[in-house]
């Protein structure tokens, strides 16, 4: 390896390149498999340290499957996961043995969306909070004292300890959640649609307590949601999502304002924004998300695009630079002059 | 038809469930008008009274929520009998063929979830046809050609299909659009709508709003809209009264509503959306604390104890009136001692 390679390896913390994860459709007695849904089909994702990367994109584009890949949730079908575990160095997660899974867990965390369904109803905030700590062999006062500790840090009182998650509110429960997830000290830390269940007021207190901690712990955050306001908060580089592929990665900046994916524009001015002097006139898309069992040829978005022309039915495009830090998969994208989110005209 | 005269007119509605642990004032003293052919948005967060609102109008109150106290007056229609009557609807019995009659024949309705609308076990077709029956009898046309009209008009490209189709076959934003299209096959004059595109993507739910509206210009109906969206209700609103906790803080026109607020609980509230632009997104400011428990509302104005600007010895003892008692043009009404 070159020099170049490890300046990098201290920055870059996860290296996700042409991430496949096919399922099969199963039919009949036998279960025989007549075709594969491709819910990722193309994910190349890079991850600084310290940084938050947003991954959007619509219901069934294959974000949280992404996500799952990543924590080695599933045996995946193609592609790297390359982590950069402090003990371990630089491994695969599509590759790993059960020894090594346990030293990435234990950097690579996981806040879920549901603050109600990711608590067990029948375990005290100690149980959950602590199950971690547990495992990893820390036990008694010790771990009780960590628990209070780590209760404090995301804002609950430390005597809350023994009781159970029904007491507490949606907000509340989410804390707990980030407690659970930042109880071993991890590195990088997959939030899944962290806030999607929330409350506008309590979305932002959520919001700024993830800032706080990633300020206080140099977290790694990679992002998992839909909502495209939280996004532009909270994150450094945003990756778009289609139909099991990303589309477009940008800076945050850069994406918003100008993005060069047909798809990107279309969801930015979709977004109704809480002003109403400065709505944007809205691209609507005709149609439906493609089917990821039975996708379309060429560009999967051309069915819907409205400067699709005829290269974009018959060939696919290739995730490609444009510009500093941007990427595309657009065969059109030095053409068009998109519409980006601009500032309202005074 | 006079555009002065509400169509629908709330006055000082208390809706109140009687549950074991105690009694919920889950609305406590609203008051609404509802003009032909303009948007009312109902927003807010979980648990401030908006869908109960809805539900007291419709008289569909779960079995433990009673009305207490106020006055729900429709103007009804001149296809009704005794047109142009103005009736009360809190005093309807909620299952009489009059309140029948008016539920998707004079107010339509469409909620967050539409196989909650729909059964499962019938066609999309067979179910709207049997709304056509109950609510288009004076109509000569066969409810088919009605269905199939409706269906036309709420984007369907082969109304024919989806007449056979059953609820299940049809994707999220799809179904959305059936809903509307039963709904409106009563051509309502006031349409509510309950959180109609939250659970849908950002391009579906830009779609159903575009149609809503399109459809709103059509039939000259009016909406009310409930939503904790502040995007949506900027979009879609003509009219907006924010709620918390049971009660109006703060309405006015849309325009007004978002650029002077007046309520400490709207203006922390706009504080706290994020921006879409991230040049504009310089910090949060989140609304401290949270949503006080049902049962032990505070005294006094109930946004107190999280309001940065909390009088004590005022706003802890006595309940604010929404003022000016008339709207003015470019000035809300708010509930605040502030402006007492």
């Amino acid at each position: 390896m070159t020099a170049q390679t490890t300046a990098e390896a201290d920055t870059t913390i996860l290296r996700v390149r042409d991430l496949r994860m096919h399922f099969p459709i199963q039919k009949g007695f036998l279960r025989r498999t007549v075709g594969w849904v491709k819910a990722v089909d193309g994910v190349d994702l890079e991850l600084n340290r310290g940084q938050t990367l947003g991954l959007v994109g619509e219901s069934g584009c294959g974000k949280t499957t992404t996500s799952r890949c990543i924590l080695g949730g599933y045996e995946v079908t193609g592609g790297e996961i390359l982590f950069n575990d402090p003990e371990l160095g630089w491994v695969d997660i599509a590759n790993l043995s059960k020894d090594e899974m346990f030293s990435v867990r234990r950097n690579a965390q996981i806040i879920l969306q549901d603050p109600y369904g990711s608590l067990n109803p029948r375990m005290t905030v100690l149980d959950i909070v602590g199950e971690p700590l547990l495992i990893n062999g820390i036990r008694g006062s010790e771990r009780e004292q960590r628990v209070a500790e780590l209760l404090s840090l995301v804002g609950l009182r430390a005597e809350y300890m023994s009781r159970y998650p029904h007491a507490f509110s949606g907000g509340q429960r989410q804390r707990i959640g980030i407690a659970r997830a930042l109880a071993l000290q991890p590195q990088m830390v997959i939030c899944d649609e962290p806030v999607s269940a929330l409350d506008v007021s309590i979305q932002a207190q959520i919001l700024n307590l993830l800032e706080e901690l990633q300020d206080r712990f140099g977290l790694t955050y990679l992002f998992v949601a839909h909502q495209l306001n939280v996004v532009s908060h909270i994150c450094d580089r945003v990756a778009v999502m289609y139909v099991g592929k990303v589309v477009e990665s940008a800076p945050t900046g850069q994406l918003y304002a100008r993005p060069r994916h047909p798809y990107t524009e279309a969801l930015l001015s979709s977004v109704p924004r809480p002003d109403p002097r400065n709505q944007a006139d809205e691209i609507v898309l005709e149609g439906e998300v493609a089917d990821p069992a039975n996708p379309p040829s060429g560009c999967l978005f051309h069915p819907r695009c409205r400067y699709a022309v005829e290269q974009c039915r018959l060939e696919e495009p290739e995730l490609r630079p444009a510009g500093a830090g941007h990427f595309v998969r657009c065969h059109l994208a030095d053409d068009l002059e998109l519409m980006g989110v601009s500032a309202p005209a005074a | 038809m006079d555009a002065d005269q509400p169509l629908l007119e709330i006055r000082d509605l208390r809706t109140h469930f009687h549950i074991r642990q105690g009694t919920v004032r889950a609305v406590d003293g609203v008051s609404l008008s509802v003009f032909p052919g303009q948007t009312l948005a109902i927003v807010g967060e979980s648990g401030c009274g908006k869908s109960i609102t809805a539900q007291s109008i419709l008289r569909i109150l779960p079995r433990a929520g009673r009305i207490e106290h106020g006055h729900i007056h429709l103007q009804l229609s001149g296809e009704n009998p005794g047109r142009g009557e103005i009736v009360d609807l809190v005093g309807l019995n909620p299952k009489g063929s009059a309140m029948r009659e008016i539920r998707g024949g004079e107010i339509g309705m469409i909620f967050q979830e539409p196989m909650s609308t729909f059964s499962p076990v019938y066609t999309i077709g067979h179910q709207i046809a049997e709304a056509a029956r109950l609510h288009r009898t004076a109509d000569d046309i066969e409810p088919r050609e009605l269905v199939l009209d409706m269906l036309a008009h709420v984007g369907f490209a082969h109304p024919d299909r989806t007449w056979s189709q059953y609820p299940h076959e049809l994707s999220g934003g799809m179904r959305q659009r059936a809903m509307i299209a039963m709904a409106l096959i009563g051509r309502p004059r006031i349409l509510i709508a309950d959180e109609p595109t939250t659970a849908l993507d950002v391009t579906t739910e830009a779609q159903i709003l575009r149609l809503m509206k399109g459809l709103q210009a059509e039939f000259g109906m009016a909406i009310i809209f409930i939503t904790h969206d502040l995007g949506v209700v900027a979009r879609m609103a003509d009219q907006v009264a924010v709620m918390y906790l049971g009660n109006i803080v703060e309405q006015g026109d849309v325009d007004t509503v978002f650029h002077a607020p007046r309520h400490p609980y709207l203006k922390a509230l706009l504080r706290s959306v994020p921006r879409l632009d991230p040049a504009e997104n310089i910090g949060l400011e989140p609304i401290s604390g949270m949503v006080p428990d049902p049962f032990s509302r505070p005294a006094g104005c109930p946004f107190h104890p999280r309001c940065p600007e909390f009088m004590p010895g005022t706003c802890d003892t006595a309940v604010p009136e929404l003022l000016p008692a008339v709207a003015e043009p470019g000035r809300t009404r708010a509930a605040c001692h502030l402006y007492t």
